[in-house]
């Protein structure tokens, strides 16, 4: 019998990282958008980061981040919180390495928009919140929908910095990549192929889906 | 075009063949540090040679191998995966021996002063525990061993975190977030902000024994044969102690005192 804890902890956080990850691109690219500041592009370039390391390094980048030695991770842990070796510590691995999947495709959606679409909506009064969430997205919803497939897949990928920073823990942090790749080294092939074939039997309802959804 | 583009590299590369032989030797990644060593030592006797080295684990090793992977020579810290690959007639049985050993310890950071044997692994003061994957990764399956035969194995188990490789264990411990881990000697004394706490009885786990074989019908078996004798020799050996590893010729001294 086949252990399938791997694949509801995967889908819970390819889940929550992508929402997450779907309301920081949204903003960080809405942000952008009004600072056309040339020095910028360098932060541009460093959004991209995630994108171009090899996921084990931003895995140690996370581990000095909120492990224990850090200020942050101090600071977590007086207040009895420890984010290393949980289930919180996938999420943070999985949003940050969709990031800028996500704010790279919707960056360039909203650059598509016409400006004048917007001040329309500002004349009649829309705050600039509602206008990101009313108009902004409904208008470029198909860009939207590809950078959500496109990072949830990632997400449910998403391997080195997650071991690095959740662990290979059964049951608490083990995703389905994590489950593979022991699974693959242990000799224990039947079970990779399981999964394999369930990750990308999902990978194929998930496209479907967001093809409905975004006709 | 393309053409165009691929004829110069074409030439770079039968240009380079023809300079030095090449000889592709996959190894387990604990042997790093002492091989590259040798190999400096080797291309000052042998300098129209270049050794090219693909560090990995040893099931990862023997995975490539098993499918085909250019490979020479194959040096694995796992007698399982060397078995595997002689009973597939993928290496050459003459040309397999044993030659290192390894042994694991115990450690944590330099400044925890509250682990001081295997007893304080079950006490509250230490909340997770870092050890190798126990069936794929070799230095996990020596610490399961070791945990069962102390009967430790169930009491500790959820405190394991399982690591993909020794490196990850270390980074763990150096980095506070685990408090103590099962690694080789080897991999221990490489790093600064990590002490031993107690060396691992060598009769709780199976032999940590390092094997290396040559790899059936390589087109290279002459120069990788010339390799494996300069690694037997006193002088490699001697850089495989310097880097804490023990040699068979040392393994058979203590057990005949």
């Amino acid at each position: 019998m086949i252990d399938l804890t791997p694949l509801w902890l995967s889908l819970k956080t390819a889940s929550a990282a992508t929402a997450i990850t779907f309301v920081l691109g949204v903003l960080t690219a809405r942000w952008r958008l009004r600072y056309k500041h040339r020095g910028l592009d360098i932060l541009d370039g460093i959004l991209l980061f995630p994108l171009a390391l090899p996921p084990t390094v931003i895995g140690l980048c996370l581990l000095m981040i909120f492990g224990r030695q850090s200020p942050i991770g101090e600071a977590l842990s007086s207040i009895g919180v420890s984010i290393i070796f949980s289930w919180p510590a996938a999420v943070i691995a999985a949003t940050v390495v969709t990031f800028p999947l996500m704010y790279q495709t919707v960056r360039a959606a909203f650059l598509q928009i016409e400006p004048n679409l917007l001040d329309v909506a500002r004349i009649f009064g829309f705050s600039e919140w509602r206008i990101i969430w009313v108009v902004m997205i409904p208008l470029c919803w198909t860009s939207m929908a590809a950078a959500i497939v496109l990072s949830f897949m990632r997400a449910l990928g998403e391997f080195g910095a997650t071991l690095m920073i959740a662990g290979n823990i059964p049951g608490q942090t083990q995703t389905v990549p994590i489950a593979i790749f022991f699974a693959v080294e242990s000799g224990e092939l039947s079970q990779a192929v399981i999964l394999s074939l369930i990750i990308m039997s999902i990978s194929v309802c998930v496209v479907f889906l967001m093809s409905l959804l975004s006709r | 075009m393309i053409t165009g583009l691929t004829v110069p590299f074409l030439t770079i590369a039968i240009v380079s063949c023809a300079k030095r032989e090449v000889l592709t030797i996959s190894a387990a990644i604990s042997l790093r540090a002492p091989l590259l060593d040798i190999a400096n030592q080797f291309h000052l006797t042998y300098p129209h040679t270049q050794l090219v080295f693909n560090f990995g684990s040893s099931g990862s090793l023997r995975h490539q191998i098993e499918n085909g992977a250019p490979v020479d020579i194959y040096m694995s810290a796992a007698s399982n995966d060397m078995e595997t690959l002689l009973n597939k007639g993928l290496v050459e049985r003459d040309s397999h021996q044993s030659i290192l050993a390894n042994s694991i310890v115990l450690i944590t950071h330099n400044t925890n002063s509250t682990i001081n044997d295997f007893t304080d692994l079950s006490g509250q003061s230490i909340d997770k525990i870092a050890v190798g994957h126990f069936n794929s990764v070799p230095v996990g399956r020596y610490a399961k061993d070791t945990l069962r035969s102390m009967e430790l194995l169930e009491i500790l188990r959820p405190k394991l975190v399982f690591a993909k490789n020794a490196l990850q264990i270390i980074t763990y411990v150096e980095s506070k977030n685990i408090e103590a881990g099962f690694v080789y000697k080897t991999d221990a004394l490489k790093s600064k902000n990590i002490k031993i706490i107690a060396a691992v009885d060598p009769s709780t786990h199976r032999p940590i024994n390092y094997y290396y074989a040559i790899i059936q019908n390589s087109p290279h078996s002459e120069l990788a044969n010339t390799f494996l004798h300069f690694v037997k020799e006193d002088s490699s050996m001697k850089l495989f102690q310097d880097h804490g590893f023990l040699t068979e010729e040392a393994l058979t001294s203590q057990l005949t005192e």
